[in-house]
């Protein structure tokens, strides 16, 4: 149903950054903790070492969802997702995302969140795939934290 | 006219350099990235809970023949450049270290903010640089030169 590739952080469309943002900002806001969309698209198009962005179009070739991140010790520290909508990140997440990350190498998704959102909730339940991803306990009670999920 | 070549040295506005090798830190939060080198009680503040990143050896800048030991040289994404040496005479300004270079570019610092912190009793003297040009964007453990230019 979707479909994923690897994309370099000067390939993020920003017009469709903005679109999806927009569409979605209540959502997105509240994962983020109202982190400033400036910020958010400097995640997105940062060039550095390691980095890995991910785009994610759906069946008719729309660009539903950017990720970005870097893999460090076979890690794919994930600190920025902009997406169109909720299950359109929980289903590309699941198969799709575990694919392309084992193909990275990765042997662990870390997931950078803010405690009590919807997007914490969602990884510690090992993104509801219990048979591709293994959440790691985490004791955090506030704030940000990241979230360690074993890739199976 | 061993004074007058003093002088003159003085003049060429060269200064002095001494080089250190760093070995590049990296940690992150969802909104900043944090490059280069930062320790105690000048950690950086990441999600990943890693304060302290980065080596550099020496960890000393010289400003007119006296070492200082550096305890933050790093980047952020939303901070630019912070540089921060121990000073408990308070004896350096925002001109007493002019550059600071890796192979990727050259930080000068007279356009930096300069100020002089007091932390656990010791005087610490700190630049802060706004730009969004990291010279520190090497893979994570990295080794690059550091080169400071002093009074």
């Amino acid at each position: 149903m979707y479909q994923l590739r690897v994309i370099e952080p000067t390939a993020v469309d920003m017009s469709i950054v903005d679109t999806l943002y927009n569409g979605n900002k209540k959502v997105i806001d509240e994962n983020s903790n109202n982190i400033p969309l400036g910020r958010i698209k400097g995640k997105l198009s940062s060039v550095a070492p390691n980095k890995l962005n991910i785009e994610v179009l759906d069946g008719s070739g729309e660009v539903v969802a950017y990720t970005a991140g870097r893999i460090r010790k076979n890690a794919y520290h994930c600190t920025t997702i902009v997406t169109k909508s909720a299950r359109v990140f929980t289903i590309s997440t699941q198969e799709p995302w575990h694919t392309i990350l084992k193909e990275q190498g990765c042997t662990h998704l870390l997931a950078y969140v803010v405690v009590g959102t919807p997007m914490h909730a969602l990884m510690v339940q090992s993104i509801g795939r219990t048979d591709l991803y293994k959440a790691m306990p985490n004791e955090a009670t506030e704030g940000n934290t990241v979230i360690s999920l074993e890739l199976l | 006219m061993s004074s007058g070549a003093i002088a003159l040295v003085g003049a060429s506005g060269s200064g002095s350099t001494n080089v250190s090798l760093m070995t590049v830190g990296f940690t992150e939060s969802k909104e900043i990235d944090f490059y280069g080198f930062a320790r105690q009680p000048w950690p950086v503040f990441s999600d990943e809970g890693t304060p302290e990143i980065g080596d550099l050896a020496p960890a000393t800048v010289t400003v007119g023949g006296v070492n200082y030991s550096v305890y933050a040289l790093n980047w952020s994404s939303t901070s630019g450049l912070k540089f921060v040496v121990l000073d408990d005479a308070q004896s350096l300004s925002v001109s007493s270290v002019t550059s600071i270079a890796t192979s990727q570019g050259t930080y000068t610092l007279s356009g930096a903010t300069f100020s002089s912190t007091n932390k656990s009793g010791s005087n610490y003297s700190q630049w802060l640089l706004t730009t969004e040009d990291n010279y520190f964007n090497f893979a994570e453990d990295a080794q690059t030169n550091v080169t400071f230019t002093a009074v």
